[in-house]
């Protein structure tokens, strides 16, 4: 297994959320961990994204986890870049099942992430599968 | 005649029901708005999450993180006075949360406010609404808008607001099954 790509928001001198793909043969993780609370978590993970475009595209992979359990909370204003992510992923793997782990008792987690992952477009909706886990 | 205390609730009976029955009221008031340089919106959320999470199930003091977070933020971004002061009021119970939030704000302001509130609470489907909402101003990589319909749709609450001497007041109510 090897690390694709990471990317961090450091908010007053600590690292605060991570952002972490990693490679093992076909398959991929992307694991999300922390908090996103700062005002523009794009610019801290702009290159992060632009890589994941870059480099995800050839790699032949064909069954994606995206791991949302260790994300403990994500203001409004992270919906876009957790979207920029997941887009990424879906748009350049495009023959890759996806699994989303997320945490069952998360109202962010059951009701907004579904809407950040376009599961209603179709050909999103069938590509994945939700495994909801206990905190 | 003096009135005698109660006797405390021995510990092994301070289940999980017994607790949920506490009831937490929290005030908060700084100002001015203009010497708050820090993320005072998550620190006070995440004080709200360790507080509530003493006695209440996990996902009530998470929905209040959510709710504290965005209502707070919502102030620091749309500063009208910054020698004003805000306050933040929330009151936890067997029987639900309330939160509000109270800041200086102009007419047009608020006016924007309330319309995102009517709409909120008039559209058929907020779901839908949420999802288009997000995809139109992502599109244009738009700040803000997202945090009330958040509260309503993925949280659950009830939203108000009001106007009155050029402070306006969001409040959001989320109501529980009430415990036995």
């Amino acid at each position: 297994m090897k690390i694709l790509t990471f990317g961090e928001i450091m908010d007053g001198g600590a690292t605060v959320f991570h952002s972490v793909a990693t490679v093992d043969d076909r398959s991929l993780r992307h694991r999300f961990e922390g908090v996103i609370r700062v005002d523009n978590p794009y610019r801290s993970l702009k290159e992060h994204i632009d890589e994941l475009n870059a480099k995800v595209p050839g790699l032949g992979i064909d069954e994606i986890l995206i791991d949302f359990s260790e994300l403990r909370f994500c203001n409004s204003n992270g919906f876009y870049v957790i979207m920029d992510i997941v887009e990424a992923l879906y748009l350049n793997a495009t023959e890759a099942k996806v699994t989303v782990r997320r945490l069952d008792d998360d109202d962010w987690q059951r009701e907004t992430l579904p809407i950040l992952l376009n599961v209603d477009d179709e050909s999103i909706g069938r590509r994945t599968n939700f495994q909801n886990v206990r905190e | 005649m003096s009135i005698e205390p109660s006797a405390p609730t021995p510990l092994d009976q301070l289940d999980e029901q017994t607790l949920s029955k506490t009831l937490t009221n929290f005030r908060l008031s700084v100002g001015p708005l203009d010497h708050v340089t820090g993320d005072l919106a998550g620190l006070v959320g995440e004080h709200v999450l360790q507080i509530l999470g003493m006695f209440y199930p996990k996902n009530i003091a998470k929905k209040a993180n959510v709710v504290v977070t965005e209502l707070v933020t919502n102030v620091f971004e749309n500063i009208y006075d910054p020698k004003s002061t805000f306050e933040l009021e929330l009151e936890a119970a067997s029987t639900g949360l309330t939160i509000l939030v109270r800041n200086d704000v102009s007419a047009e302001q608020y006016a924007k406010v309330q319309a995102r509130v009517n709409l909120i609470r008039e559209t058929p489907d907020l779901r839908a609404l949420v999802a288009s909402t997000i995809r139109e101003r992502r599109a244009q990589r738009l700040k803000g808008g997202l945090g009330l319909m958040r509260l309503a749709q993925e949280n659950k609450f009830a939203i108000e607001s009001a106007y009155l001497d050029g402070r306006m007041t969001v409040k959001a109510t989320y109501a529980t099954a009430v415990q036995g």
